[in-house]
């Protein structure tokens, strides 16, 4: 097996340039501003919806594994908004309906949960039978939610996490269909042609790995988000010299790929 | 009259639209289930570099199948993985199945796969000509321990052999020593590359991808860390024309044609309607 | 004086270390380390099968309030206990390979599964035609390229004219590509540094905040 240089010379400079930017932040030499993402600067508007037709919130982070990449990606960015939509439905006065199919979700749902009423002082209005779990399986997901949605009849639907292809398309066509805003986000880039069609907002990729620190006023969480920026200029520099090296006839893709 | 008769249509519509879509789509799919279309089935060019990739293996070829169909897809990957066992089988290559998704080999792979695709047939021996290693637990994790050590990841197949009996798995103990990589069901394509393609430089080609998953193949395959791809109903019909044996894919070209078409339609009526609304040919 | 267990740090030092361990893992292959971790892993499959049964707990405790609440018995709770009983009792009088238990899988869950993933299409047509409207510039551009990737995607175009199929392969090969390939690698980059944030401590979205904490 050829040992992966270069994956460890970048991993290395992403170290190197994330300890910088939590140093130049912390230090106060610098303080990046961030686009805004209309995705989670609508949050408060779904919920205002909500409260206004006196209907529920369904909240869901599908199927995201904790054991995966794919599914440690959508699901912890899942948890950071639903920490944020829990704490402004409490403000409001909406109800929060909790979709769990990942059993590992369970306990930190609930703990997010009871946190969110716990900071507010309102613990007496958490309704534990406000988390349903469906049961795990990918089919359970879907004839789960599409019930979900038509009993309850949603304000709105938020799905920042994990989940198939076939399957995303049907809950935003079926919240659209229903009345609700809808949001989602996933890492999954075969998901996107269905979240961008049927979804009122949609975080795509970065934008959802990175809304947890959007989200929060900790200066040293947006500062790893800087901190990408960064590495990201290194990359186009990288790709720019390889082009003109390339039309050059140096070949210097063999160096990058070891 | 007419004027009124036209206003309940469009009101009809406007109250009933996804109803009557849903309903026509019912509707135009049942056609060919009633009298079959025989549409014709060009060969493209995926299909065809595939076809001849594995023409071009023999009895010597060791050949690891990483099975990770999921029951969701099934409808659309067998067809390509039937078509491709047959023709795999029918040129002697020695054929490890493993999985690391547990609907793969636990539930799909012999009432669905090798129930059309027998190896017996063949002349095929278990554990001479081909094994299925089972499902391991463990993701990228199990994995990596896959590519390295082969009998520390798994000791019992699928059948409960210990996988040292086996006559084939003398003198294979990891990736190293396949000639190539298969895939069915093309989800896990990131780790097989990180894991195994890349690090062991092995040919990988992809048998049975979901077309939704078909167009996130491109860019592997334009870098040639994926060397070929069949994805979908459409490119297992192909494979089945190829091989010389129509089979579920070819069956299902016609609601595939009809179904395109429709929807292509649709979307140019909806233009169409939403044209002449814009100049107030309609309320 | 000895934190509470509930304390964050331990929940965090847990992950770093052991996501120490993975990356070692990964660019040393060390024969005990190598062991170590497949070992780590096989108590995340463990941690992982006993919350499913923390999940099972679960469901049949909402379902046993639903059938017991007066005012009517809910028949799909009831469904669902008994289908669920049943799955369960001959998977583990049985096994997998049962001949009741593949039956149960092959013709109810695998069969009621390939209805609803086929229900996607019904959605997937009704959605396409509500995007797929022209309505301003970006649509027109977002419509029509669509609209030459779906007519290429019929299997029987090539005999009506050959132009479509090279089409397709360009926008997907050459206009879109890029784009594809750009988010693939700022996906990467930001699975990484969310990998960062967890590992230090920094992103705590999943622990939650405590009264300590505060």
């Amino acid at each position: 097996m050829v040992f992966p240089i270069m994956t460890a010379v970048h991993l290395i400079l992403i170290c190197g340039i994330s300890l910088f930017a939590a140093w130049s932040i912390k230090e106060g030499k610098i303080s990046p501003k961030f686009r805004s993402l209309a995705a989670l600067e609508a949050i408060p508007e779904m919920i205002g919806r909500c409260v206004e037709m006196n209907r529920p919130l369904i909240y869901t982070v599908g199927m995201a594994e904790l054991r995966t990449g794919y599914g440690m990606g959508s699901a912890l960015p899942g948890f950071a908004i639903f920490g944020e939509v829990m704490s402004q439905s409490i403000d409001m006065g909406a109800e929060v309906l909790v979709i769990v199919n990942t059993p590992e979700h369970i306990p930190i749902m609930t703990s997010l949960m009871e946190d969110a009423f716990l900071l507010k002082g309102k613990e007496d209005e958490m309704d534990p039978d406000n988390i349903v779990f469906l049961g795990g399986g990918r089919f359970t997901q879907i004839s789960g939610i599409l019930s979900h949605m038509d009993k309850m009849k949603p304000g709105a639907f938020l799905f920042p996490g994990g989940c198939s292809s076939g399957d995303i398309i049907m809950y935003g066509e079926h919240a659209t269909r229903l009345g609700a805003l809808s949001m989602s986000g996933m890492t999954n880039t075969w998901c996107w042609p269905f979240l961008v069609s049927t979804y009122d907002y949609w975080l795509l990729g970065e934008d959802i790995l990175a809304a947890g620190s959007i989200l929060s006023d900790n200066p040293l969480l947006s500062s790893t988000v800087w901190s990408g920026d960064i590495y990201r200029y290194f990359l186009v520099a990288i790709l720019l010299i390889s082009v003109i090296a390339t039309w050059a006839g140096v070949n210097v893709g063999g160096f990058f790929t070891v | 009259m007419t004027e009124r008769k036209t206003m309940g249509l469009v009101a009809f519509w406007r109250k009933y639209e996804r109803t009557c879509i849903q309903m026509g789509t019912i509707l135009i799919l049942c056609i060919p289930l009633i009298q079959p279309l025989g549409l014709p089935i060009p060969i493209g060019k995926h299909t065809r570099a595939f076809y001849n990739i594995v023409d071009s293996w023999g009895p010597e070829t060791k050949l690891l199948c990483n099975f990770n169909i999921g029951v969701g897809a099934k409808g659309e990957t067998t067809p390509s993985a039937i078509a491709s066992f047959i023709h795999l089988f029918g040129n002697n290559v020695k054929i490890y199945i493993v999985g690391f998704e547990v609907d793969g080999v636990n539930v799909i792979l012999e009432p669905e796969v090798l129930k059309y695709a027998n190896p017996e047939d063949y002349g095929y021996v278990y554990g001479e000509d081909w094994c299925v290693l089972g499902y391991i637990p463990g993701g990228a994790v199990a994995m990596q321990t896959f590519a390295t050590d082969i009998g520390f990841a798994v000791q019992y197949d699928k059948y409960g052999n210990k996988i040292e009996d086996l006559p084939m798995m003398q003198g294979v103990n990891g990736i190293d020593d396949f000639d190539y990589i298969m895939d069915v069901g093309a989800d896990w394509i990131a780790k097989v590359i990180t894991y195994w393609s890349d690090p062991y430089d092995k040919p990988y080609i992809i048998m049975g991808a979901a077309m939704g998953i078909s167009k996130d193949l491109e860019p592997f395959f334009k870098t040639g860390q994926l060397t070929e791809y069949i994805a979908g109903i459409r490119h297992g019909a192909e494979y089945e024309q190829l091989i010389k044996r129509p089979g579920l894919a070819s069956a299902s070209i016609d609601c595939l044609t009809l179904g395109h078409s429709w929807v292509l339609i649709l979307v140019v009526l909806s233009n169409i309607g939403l044209f002449m609304k814009g100049r107030g040919g309609g309320k | 004086m000895m934190k509470s267990l509930r304390d964050p740090t331990y929940s965090i030092m847990i992950l770093a270390v052991t996501a120490i361990l993975f990356i070692a893992d990964f660019f040393v292959p060390f024969p005990a380390l190598s062991y170590f971790v497949k070992q780590l892993g096989n108590w995340a499959i463990i941690f992982a099968a006993f919350a499913m049964a923390y999940g099972l707990l679960r469901v049949i405790t909402r379902n046993v309030t639903k059938v017991m609440k007066p005012g009517g018995m809910n028949i799909y709770s009831i469904w669902i206990l008994v289908i669920m009983l049943a799955t369960f009792v001959t998977g583990v009088l049985g096994g997998s390979d049962s001949i009741i238990y593949k039956w149960i899988y092959q013709n109810i869950y695998s069969s009621l599964g390939a209805t609803l993933m086929s229900f996607s299409f019904l959605y997937t047509v009704s959605a396409a035609v509500r995007v797929l409207r022209i309505k301003s510039t970006h649509t027109i551009v977002f419509s029509i390229s669509c609209i030459l990737c779906m007519l290429a995607d019929i299997p029987s175009i090539g005999l009506v004219s050959p132009i479509f199929v090279p089409i397709q392969e360009w926008i997907l090969g050459v206009a879109s590509r890029g784009v594809y390939v750009a988010m693939y690698m700022s996906i990467a980059l930001g699975m990484v540094l969310m990998g960062l944030r967890t590992m230090t401590g920094l992103e705590r979205g999943w622990i939650g905040i405590r009264e300590e904490d505060q």
